[in-house]
């Protein structure tokens, strides 16, 4: 096609289709690779609580501590007695858990910087989805490997759809909007 | 614009967007210390015990949480206020933490309105302000005693020139008032309809108005159906059948002003019946005597006409008053609106000493009646936080503008209360608060005052933050209650208590703790040793925590043992008293009286802003998200109006429209307007329904409290231009003459 044949007004309104679908597919990228571009998110916590060495190193699984994951929507974040189970007696002097200890004996909770959040319009449960063996990296990502937790997912409603249909779990809205 | 423009504009506003999808606020996670032994349980939530703070009554409430986030709101069934219940907007109050129109950012007011301010500077400069002031300012709160005024009086109570006040609910003053024949200190009277077998409201309107709904709901239960062979018969008297009439066995439409005339008239039949059954072997024969003297000249034929009434009426009022003894007399709006409010309550007061002396034999009653052997300590905790009772009313809130016309004070403290909109014009608030200096409002809404204010102060909503309060309505007991936070605050907001004592400690004056926590902590420490029933053996923070499971303090036995009756003496000093003086009106030559009302939904306008509220049916209209004027349909038909017509309801201080809504249940010569409509600035579910009633009021008060008198007043109806479509739920007079919706 020569665009030099074309009126000055065709010329204009193809430029401005060509700007417009530029701008609309920019706009989608945004949005659906946008998360994993924001994937880097690591928030500082009162305690350096490291994953990799209690998960990795020492094998804890993930429900010795975050014991409400497969009972309840939650999987609640550890309360300070459970810390103080074993770092009364395993290295009772690092600095990080003299920390924690503290708090535990003055009775202070820990206020602990939520990285993973859902927003308040969908309802989530842990407890179906560890009934159903999903693994908790295939939500979270890689915890045990980190020292510092990093959001590796900002959770799109795509992510969620494209696991229950190749799961065959329902897709309904109410499924999650309730 | 050139191609060049175009596409920078279009490469900043990706970018602009791409950066916005990427903010997040931090939340935190805060778990439990030690897994608690019965095991928390994430899926129901937590239930966490506090105070409700939405009207002055101190309902205990139990709130559940999931993940953060409150989701209901419920009685707590072991506070003696609430008794495990809650009212509408109690419960619509988890509404209010989420409400998108909630106050974010401290604003100081420039001269292009107002303007965001960061939390440093507002505290800057209210603590160069407190400076300046030396004393010269006032704090005005709704009436409550809590942490709040309990800090705003330690830090300044001892300044020359501070003033407390309270604008509290009309008719509390002449409550307090007629309480004081009693007793010689302000208390209010609580008859005790719990184990009444008859009871004589007259113009009580007490499950949606006045000292505590829920308190009163509860007792009406326990009247109906708390015993096994008695239901409790109660009749109503007053001059509009309001929601608590409407569940009465008999309505008396006395005419507006005139309920004190007929306590006396059935304490005149009463007394006869004393004298010749020989009841009441207690009280002195001579004050027999005196009594049925000074009562003559209200013998129910002598009265019939004036009360509109037949003397039988009077007699079938009077004669159960003996008959199914134990009874009560309680009075409310229908009684303190008018002028003479509080010579009517000393009636009634009267009446009910007569029923304890008849009753005393059958049933343990009007213990509560009585002073409480436990009232010091009452009073003692109510000024720990706060002010006295003497300050939570008109009287004072009349002496604070005048104090504020006269430039008084350069400085103004405007705690949770909107008295620009909920006082009456004729007080001109709005005008004397443009004569202080600088006005500070701490609020969690824009309203009416706040948008008055030099600079705004947005509040935790009172699910967020911590304080502690004393309820006045209370029957007996002494009640501390503790306000804890149970959730993270939502927005970017402080509380205001701690606000004020960031200030005060910058300004260098004297605080009485760094918080408001440590504030409330330290009360409980101060009254600890006289908190009987509490474990006394946990160490100081496991009571705190104690307390704070339960709600707060009260003794453990509610039924206290009953105390000294007043007589003799006490008796005596009623040959005085016993008078019905002609009520007077504002604007007496306008042909209809003004019947302003609160409903338990709006309370005083409060409400106007939940759509929960706004969507509830009223209980006697059943009219939603809607303003109305009652009127009879006699009244409808002579003014040539139908449901929906507008009418245009005027006096000498105002006017407003309104749509008519004829109703059966109101005398033809009375017109009933609900408070709490007509908002101008309270955001966009309040503003623009309806009219504000108040601005048709001018300040009159009442004769010997100086209470508002809030029904005294006359106007003029007069059919307007329109028509509106009323929004009705039901029909009032039941289902089966209501319209049916056809699919």
């Amino acid at each position: 096609m020569n665009l030099s044949k074309l009126s000055p007004t065709a010329r204009l309104v193809i430029l401005f289709l060509t700007l417009a679908g530029m701008g609309g597919g920019a706009f989608a990228g945004i949005v659906y690779f946008g998360p994993i571009w924001l994937t880097t998110w690591a928030p500082a916590q009162p305690i350096k609580f490291s994953h990799k060495l209690h998960a990795d190193t020492n094998k804890i699984p993930c429900q010795y501590c975050h014991t409400y994951a497969r009972r309840s929507e939650i999987s609640s974040v550890p309360s300070a007695d459970r810390c103080a189970n074993c770092h009364d007696y395993i290295k009772p002097d690092a600095p990080e858990i003299v920390k924690t200890m503290a708090h535990y004996n003055e009775d202070r909770p820990i206020e602990w910087v939520k990285v993973f959040d859902l927003p308040d319009h969908v309802w989530f449960n842990h407890k179906r989805h560890i009934a159903k063996d999903v693994p908790c990296q295939k939500c979270h990502g890689p915890v045990e490997t980190m020292d510092v937790v990093s959001r590796t997912n900002e959770f799109p409603m795509g992510f969620c759809l494209a696991c229950h249909q190749e799961n065959e779990a329902p897709t309904d809205c109410w499924t999650c909007h309730t | 614009m050139d191609r060049r423009s175009f596409l920078k504009l279009s490469g900043v506003a990706a970018s602009a967007s791409a950066v916005g999808a990427c903010s997040r606020v931090s939340q935190k996670v805060i778990p439990f210390v030690e897994t608690p032994n019965d095991g928390a349980n994430p899926v129901d939530g937590d239930w966490y015990a506090t105070t409700c703070r939405e009207c002055n009554a101190g309902c205990g409430i139990i709130v559940r949480t999931v993940n953060g986030r409150v989701k209901k709101i419920e009685g707590n069934a072991i506070h003696p206020v609430s008794r495990g219940k809650a009212c509408a907007r109690g419960q619509a109050a988890a509404l209010s933490v989420y409400h998108p129109e909630r106050l974010t950012s401290p604003m100081l007011k420039g001269a292009g309105g107002f303007e965001a301010i960061g939390w440093d500077k507002a505290v800057d400069i209210l603590s160069q302000r407190f400076t300046e002031a030396e004393g010269k300012l006032f704090f005005l709160n709704n009436g409550s005693n809590d942490a709040a005024s309990g800090i705003a009086n330690e830090i300044f109570g001892k300044m020359d020139g501070f003033v407390s006040a309270g604008n509290q609910e009309p008719g509390f003053e002449s409550l307090v008032a007629g309480g004081e024949s009693l007793a010689d200190f302000p208390r209010i009277p609580f008859p005790d309809l719990d184990h009444a077998q008859f009871a004589i409201l007259l113009g009580a309107d007490i499950f949606e108005s006045g000292p505590s709904p829920v308190f009163w709901g509860g007792a009406f239960g326990e009247c109906r159906r708390g015993r096994a062979s008695v239901r409790g018969r109660l009749v109503y008297a007053g001059s509009r059948l309001s929601a608590t009439a409407a569940v009465c066995d008999l309505w008396l439409p006395v005419p507006p002003g005139r309920l004190g005339a007929l306590a006396l008239s059935v304490a005149q039949v009463v007394v006869e019946m004393i004298i010749t059954r020989k009841l009441a072997s207690s009280i002195p024969r001579n004050a027999l005597g005196r009594w049925s003297v000074a009562l003559k000249e209200y013998e129910p034929e002598k009265v019939a006409a004036q009360l509109e009434l037949a003397p039988e009426h009077i007699r079938k009022l009077a004669i159960p008053f003996v008959d199914e003894s134990p009874s009560v007399v309680i009075a409310g709006a229908d009684v303190t609106g008018y002028a003479n409010g509080v010579a009517a309550l000393d009636a009634v007061e009267f009446l009910n000493m007569l029923s304890y002396e008849i009753g005393r034999e059958k049933l343990r009653i009007h213990e509560r009646m009585t002073p409480e052997p436990n009232d010091n300590l009452k009073r003692r905790m109510a000024e720990a936080l706060g002010v006295p009772h003497e300050a939570h009313g008109f009287s004072r809130l009349t002496d604070l503008v005048a104090g504020m016309e006269q430039g008084n004070f350069s400085m103004g403290i405007i705690h949770h209360t909107n008295p620009v909109f909920d006082t009456p014009t004729g007080l001109k608030f709005k005008d004397a608060m443009a004569k202080v200096g600088f006005t500070v409002a701490i609020a969690n809404f824009m309203d009416e005052t706040a948008a008055e204010a030099t600079l705004v102060l947005p509040d935790h909503h009172w699910l967020e933050a911590w304080s502690a309060q004393t309820p006045d309505f209370v029957p007996g007991v002494p009640v501390f209650n503790l306000q804890q936070p149970v959730i993270q605050p939502f927005f970017g907001t402080k509380s205001g208590s701690d606000i004020m004592l960031a200030a005060a400690a910058a300004a260098k004056l004297k605080t009485p703790a760094d918080t408001t926590e440590a504030f409330v902590t330290g009360k409980i420490q101060q009254f600890r040793a006289e908190m009987q029933g509490a474990p006394a053996y946990l160490s100081d923070n496991a009571f705190r925590r104690h307390l704070l499971r339960e709600g707060g303090w009260w003794p453990a036995q509610v039924e206290a043992e009953a105390a000294p009756v007043p007589s003799g003496t006490v008796l005596w000093e009623y040959r005085d008293k016993l008078k019905a003086p002609e009520p007077e009106f504002d604007g007496a030559e306008n042909p209809f009286f003004l019947h302003p009302f609160q409903t338990v939904h709006m309370g005083r306008g409060q409400g106007a802003n939940s759509g929960w509220l706004q969507e509830a049916p009223d209980p006697i209209t059943t009219l939603m998200w809607q303003f109305w004027v009652e009127m009879n349909p006699v009244t409808a038909a002579k003014l040539g109006v139908v449901e929906g017509d507008m009418v245009k309801i005027s006096s000498a201080h105002g006017s407003i429209t309104a749509p008519v809504f004829p109703y059966k249940g109101i005398r033809p010569d009375v017109v009933a307007v609900p408070i709490g409509y007509g908002h101008t600035n309270y955001g966009k579910l309040a503003n623009g329904r309806g009219g504000n009633v108040m601005t048709l009021l001018g300040a009159k008060r009442d004769a010997i409290s100086g209470a508002l008198a809030w029904r005294s007043q006359k106007v003029k109806v007069e059919k307007a231009e329109g028509r509106m479509k009323m929004l009705r739920n039901a029909h009032p007079e039941g289902e089966y003459k209501g319209e049916v919706f056809q699919l």
